[in-house]
C-alpha cells in the first residue's frame, strides 16, 4: 500500500474511531466451530495406550504463546522459532520422526536397498480438500527442495553429489531411488512436509517468497492436524481443525481432538510466565527459575513436566588447536591436556546452580537419541576429578616453578616459562553458559591456570569462531544444536567440516592425528550404510572415539521443562525445544 | 519565512543522509551479520547462498549505494531479510502498527498532560505541604524508575497482587485472543481499554514526572515576579493570578518543551512495546534489532530521526508563536 494513503486512512480511522466504535454491533466474540470432518478411507490409528491420559474428546480451545512473529508460512525456508511453532502444526510427511509411517500408507524398501517404494493413504487430502497425490511429493522433493532457486536445506539429501531420483507410478505410489543405498532417507521425508502443487506449482521461480505471512490462509494447505484460521501481526496466529486430518483415535473420532489452537505472540520470558500464571495460556515451557512460582499454584491445576535430557546439542568447551599463542597451540593439540581440562569440568555443580539440577552429564558427542551411547558402561568418561587433572597437568610438565600459584610452560613449550593462561569466551545473554564459564574458571585456577572469562556477544563469539579458518579465539563455551539424521556430524568432525572450528587446519593435513582420520572414516561409511545395525555400529564406534580422544571437552544435555494446566488440558507431553506441541493431534481440552 | 522552510528542509536531509551514512556505518561495525546467527545451524552451502541473495556478500559500500539508490528512485527502504516484505510495510503497515502506535501516542500524551498540569499547579500553589511532599517524591519516582521496571511491575502487580486473572481479565498485548479477529463491539473496546491502560501508565509515568517537575519549576518562578505581587496587591482574587496571570506565563516555556516530546514518547513506547507486547512500530524495530535485519533497523532510525526533526521543528514553530521576540527569517 502506499504510504501517504496509509497514513491518510489511518488519520480518518483515528479521528473516527470512538463514533465508530458507538455504532458497533455489540455481536459476540469469534465464535470457535467444529470442522466437519471427511473420512480417510484408511486412516492412521492411534491407540488410546499411546495417550498419556487416554481416550480425549472432540472440542476446545487451546492457547499457547508463540515467542514471536511468523517470519513466515513456508515450511521450506522457515528458519525462526516462531514459524516453525505454526508450521509443524499444519505440515506433515510420508514418514514420522520416530521412523513409522505418516503419509505414507506403507513403503517397500528394494532388495538392493537403492530405493524405496511408498504407497501414499488411500482418499487422503490436503486440507483444502484437494485430494494428495504421489505428483505432490515429486513436486515437492524435485521442483522445490532439490531445486537451486530455493533456499531448502538440500545438503541432506546429497549423496555422492546426487540427489536421489524420484520417480512417479501412479496416482498413489512413488518410488525414490539413488546409485547406493541411502539410509538417512527415511529419517530425511520425516522432517519434508509435503507441499500441495496446485496451490504452489506457479510459484516455483519465486519459490523463497511463497507463502509469505501476507499470504491469504485460504491459499495455504498442508497436511498436518491444523490450518491457519488467521494472523493478526505482532497479536496472534489462530489455527483450526484440519477437517481433512488422517488420523483417528482408536474409537474411531477423527483428530485432532482441539477445534482451535491460539498462539498469542509474547516475545519476553518473564511476561510468558506471568500470562500463564494469570491462566491466559494453557501451555508454558518454564526456565528453571519459574519452577516454584509454578509449583506454588499447583493446587489450582497448575502442573510442571520434566521431560527426559535431550541427546542432540553438544555444550561444550572447544579448546582452538590453531590458537595464534604457539604455547597454547601446542597444549591444545596435546590429548593428556584436553583429557585433564574435561576432568577438571564439574559437571553437577554446572547443572545444579544453572538449571536447577535438571540436566544430565554428557562425555561425547550430541547425537539423535537413537543411536546415543553415552550411557552404557563401558562409555570413556574424563568425569570431574581435580586429582587425575592435576596428575595429568604434572605429567605434561606444567608446573609452578615460581611459587605464584600459576603453572607455566616447560622447555619443550616454544616460550618456556610463560604462565599457562587463556581467555575464555561465552555468550553475554546467556546466565547459564556464564554460570558455566565461572565455575570452570575458577576450577583451572585452583589447578594452576588462569583463564580470563569473558562474556561476548552471540555473533562476535561465532563470528571469532568461524567467520576465519584461522579462528580469532583461544577457548569458548557453546553450544551446538543440529538434530535429524546423523549425516550432519560430517559438518562438524570431519577434517574439512565447516564447523571444525577447534582444528581447521585439518583440512590441510596438518598434523592430523590418527583417531581424525578414523572419525572421518566411520562418519564417511555410516552415510551409505544400508544395514541400520551396522550403521548404528558404525556410529558407535564414532561416539566412542570422540569421546576418547576429547576434541571438545562436553558438559551436559538440558532437561526440557513443561509446564500445563492439568485442569483445562488432557495428553500434553510436552513440547519440542519450547517451542512446538509434540502431540497436537490427541491432546483434548477437558 | 518560506526562505526559512526551504533552508530548514535541506539541513534537515543533509542530516538524515549523515544519519543514514553513520547508521549503516554502526550496523557494519558489529560483528557478523543477519546470517550469523544461523551459522551454527544451517548448513554453509545454504548460507553462501542465502548471503548471495541478500547481497550481504556485496561490500558495504555497494550495500549502502543500493540501499540508498532505492530510497532516492523508488523510495524503496529495502526489503526485510527475515519477513521478506518491503522494510515499510513490516515496520507500518503490518498489523496497523503505526496506527497503534499513533493511538498509543495520542492517548498517553493526554494522559500525561492531564496527570501533570494539576499535580505541578497543586506543588507550585502548595509547595510546603505534604501534598507537594508526595507530589515531588512522585516526580522523583517517575524519573528514576526505568520503564521497563516500571512495565513489569505493573503486570507482577496485576497478575500475582490483584489476581486480575480470576477475574477473567488478562495482562499484555492489546486484546484478549477471542478479540483479535472479533468485529469491534463495546466488549471488544472495552477489552481494548483494558490492555491499554497499563500501556499508557507506563509511557506516560516518566513523561508526567518530567512535565510536571518543569512545569513547577516555571510556576514558581513566575508566582515570585513582582507584577504577580501587584496583581496580588490590588485585590485580585487568587483563582484568576493564578489561571490568567501566573499559569498562561509559565506555560510559555511549556510550549518548547513539547519538541522534544514526540521523540521522547516514542522512546518511552519502545519499552512499553517490548514488555508489553504492543503491535506498534517500535515492537518491529525492536525485534529487527536484535536480529540484525539490517534494513529494517535503517529504516527506523531514519523514520525517528524524521520524528526528531518534526518534533524540533515543532518547538520552533510554537516559541515563536508563544514570544513575539523570536522571528524566523
Amino acid at each position: 500500500m502506499n504510504l501517504s494513503k496509509y497514513l491518510t486512512s489511518r488519520v480518518v480511522v483515528l479521528g473516527v474511531l470512538l463514533g465508530a466504535l458507538a455504532l458497533a454491533l455489540t455481536a459476540p466474540a469469534t465464535t470457535f466451530g467444529q470442522g466437519s470432518g471427511a473420512a480417510v478411507d484408511n486412516p492412521l490409528v492411534v491407540s488410546a495406550a499411546s495417550m498419556p491420559d487416554g481416550l480425549g474428546k472432540s472440542g476446545g480451545t487451546l492457547i499457547m504463546d508463540n515467542i514471536s512473529d511468523p517470519q513466515t508460512f513456508n515450511p521450506i525456508t522457515a528458519r525462526d522459532d516462531g514459524s516453525d511453532a505454526i508450521l509443524k502444526l499444519i505440515n506433515a510427511g510420508l514418514m514420522a520422526r520416530d521412523g513409522s509411517v505418516a503419509v505414507a500408507e506403507s513403503f517397500n524398501i528394494a532388495p538392493d536397498e537403492t530405493s524405496v517404494t511408498f504407497t501414499l493413504r488411500k482418499g487422503i487430502k490436503f486440507s483444502d480438500g484437494t485430494p494428495v497425490t504421489a505428483e505432490d511429493v515429486r513436486f515437492t522433493l524435485q521442483d522445490v527442495i532439490f531445486s537451486a532457486n530455493v533456499n531448502s536445506s538440500k545438503q541432506a539429501w546429497l549423496l555422492n553429489g546426487q540427489f536421489p531420483n524420484v520417480q512417479v507410478i501412479n496416482d498413489s505410489t512413488i518410488k525414490i531411488s539413488s546409485s547406493v543405498p541411502f539410509p538417512g532417507l527415511l529419517s530425511n521425508l520425516a522432517d519434508t512436509p509435503i507441499l500441495p502443487k496446485h496451490l504452489l506449482s506457479g510459484s516455483v521461480q519465486s519459490f523463497n517468497q511463497a507463502w509469505s505471512i501476507v499470504t491469504p490462509p485460504s491459499q495455504i494447505a498442508g497436511l498436518g492436524p491444523f490450518v491457519i484460521k488467521s494472523y493478526t501481526p505482532g497479536q496472534q496466529v489462530v489455527l483450526a481443525r484440519n477437517p481433512y486430518y488422517w488420523k483417528t483415535d482408536s474409537s474411531g473420532v477423527q483428530l485432532p481432538y482441539l477445534d482451535q489452537v491460539i498462539l498469542p505472540v509474547t516475545t519476553n520470558d518473564d511476561v510468558r510466565l506471568l500470562r500463564f500464571l494469570n491462566g491466559q495460556t494453557d501451555v508454558y515451557p518454564p526456565r528453571p527459575q519459574d519452577l516454584q512460582s509454578i509449583r506454588d499454584k499447583s493446587a489450582d491445576g497448575f502442573n510442571v513436566v520434566v521431560q527426559p535430557a535431550g541427546t542432540a546439542d553438544s555444550n561444550v568447551f572447544s579448546f582452538n588447536e590453531d590458537a595464534a599463542d604457539p604455547n597454547l597451540q601446542k597444549l591444545f593439540r596435546d590429548e593428556r591436556f584436553r583429557q585433564a581440562m574435561s576432568y577438571a569440568a564439574d559437571r553437577a555443580s554446572m547443572i545444579s546452580t544453572g538449571l536447577d539440577g535438571l540436566g544430565e552429564p554428557r562425555y561425547g558427542p550430541g547425537i539423535s537419541s537413537e543411536y546415543f551411547i553415552g550411557d552404557d558402561a563401558d562409555f570413556p568418561q574424563y568425569a570431574f576429578d581435580m586429582s587425575k587433572a592435576r596428575q595429568l597437568l604434572d605429567q605434561i610438565g606444567l608446573t609452578d616453578s615460581n611459587g605464584d600459584g600459576v603453572r607455566e610452560f616447560p622447555s619443550s613449550y616454544p616460550q618456556p616459562g610463560a604462565a599457562v593462561q587463556f581467555e575464555l569466551l561465552t555468550v553475554q545473554d546467556s546466565s547459564v553458559l556464564i554460570n558455566d564459564a565461572t565455575i570452570y574458571s575458577q576450577a583451572l585456577k585452583s589447578l594452576g591456570i588462569n583463564v580470563t572469562a569473558t562474556p561476548v556477544a552471540f555473533n562476535t563469539l561465532v563470528t571469532r569462531l568461524l567467520n576465519s579458518k584461522t579462528p580469532q579465539y583461544q577457548v569458548a563455551r557453546i553450544t551446538i544444536s543440529f538434530s535429524g539424521d546423523p549425516d550432519y556430524l560430517g559438518d562438524i568432525y570431519a577434517a574439512k567440516g565447516t564447523l571444525h572450528f577447534w582444528k581447521y587446519s585439518d583440512a590441510q593435513g596438518q598434523a592430523v592425528p590418527d583417531w581424525q582420520n578414523q572419525v572421518q572414516q566411520l562418519l564417511t561409511q555410516q552415510t551409505v550404510e544400508s544395514d541400520p545395525s551396522k550403521r548404528f555400529d558404525e556410529l558407535k564406534q564414532f561416539q566412542q572415539v570422540v569421546a576418547q580422544h576429547v576434541p571438545l571437552v562436553y558438559l551436559y544435555n538440558a532437561q526440557a521443562m513443561q509446564a500445563d494446566r492439568k485442569d483445562r488440558i488432557g495428553n500434553f507431553s510436552g513440547t519440542e525445544r519450547s517451542v512446538t506441541l509434540l502431540n497436537p493431534d490427541y491432546i483434548f481440552h477437558k | 519565512m518560506l526562505g526559512y522552510l526551504l533552508r530548514r528542509a535541506g539541513v534537515t536531509l543533509a542530516l538524515l543522509a549523515l544519519v543514514s551514512v553513520i547508521a549503516f556505518a554502526v550496523i557494519k561495525l558489529m560483528p557478523g551479520d543477519y546470517l550469523t546467527q544461523y551459522q551454527m545451524s544451517l548448513p554453509a552451502e545454504l548460507l553462501d547462498s542465502l548471503r548471495e541473495q541478500y547481497g550481504l556478500d556485496q561490500p558495504p559500500l555497494i550495500q549502502y549505494g543500493r540501499w540508498v539508490s532505492g530510497i532516492v528512485t523508488a523510495l524503496d527502504f529495502g526489503y526485510s531479510f527475515e519477513n521478506q516484505r518491503p522494510v515499510l510495510e513490516v515496520l507500518f503497515t503490518s498489523g496497523d502498527r503505526l496506527f497503534w502506535s499513533l493511538i498509543l501516542l495520542l492517548a498517553a500524551t493526554i494522559t500525561s498532560f492531564c496527570v501533570a498540569l494539576p499535580l505541578a499547579i497543586y506543588s507550585a500553589t502548595h509547595p510546603k505541604g505534604i501534598g507537594s511532599m508526595l507530589t515531588n517524591g512522585f516526580s522523583l519516582l517517575g524519573i528514576s524508575i526505568p520503564n521497563f521496571l516500571t512495565a513489569l511491575l505493573l503486570l507482577y502487580v496485576l497478575v500475582s497482587v490483584l489476581q486480575v486473572g480470576q477475574l477473567g481479565l488478562g495482562v499484555a498485548g492489546l486484546f484478549d485472543p477471542q478479540y483479535v479477529d472479533a468485529p469491534w463491539s463495546w466488549e471488544k473496546l472495552l477489552n481494548l481499554l483494558w490492555h491499554l491502560w497499563p500501556a499508557v501508565l507506563v509511557i506516560s509515568f516518566a513523561n508526567i514526572a518530567v512535565l510536571a517537575r518543569y512545569l513547577r519549576a516555571q510556576l514558581l518562578e513566575v508566582l515570585s515576579q513582582p507584577y504577580i505581587q501587584v496583581a496580588r496587591s490590588k485585590g485580585i482574587s487568587e483563582r484568576v493570578v493564578l489561571w490568567r496571570h501566573a499559569l498562561r506565563n509559565a506555560l510559555n516555556p511549556v510550549l518548547s518543551l513539547m519538541g522534544f516530546w514526540l521523540p521522547s514518547m516514542f522512546e518511552s513506547t519502545l519499552v512499553a512495546a517490548v514488555i508489553l507486547q504492543l503491535p506498534i512500530v517500535e515492537g518491529a524495530f525492536w525485534q529487527a534489532l536484535g536480529r540484525g535485519d539490517q534494513y529494517v533497523v535503517l529504516a527506523g532510525l531514519i523514520f525517528f530521526s524524521v520524528v526528531l526533526f518534526v518534533g524540533n521543528f515543532i518547538s520552533d514553530i510554537l516559541l515563536a508563536w508563544s514570544d513575539p521576540k523570536i522571528r524566523y527569517e
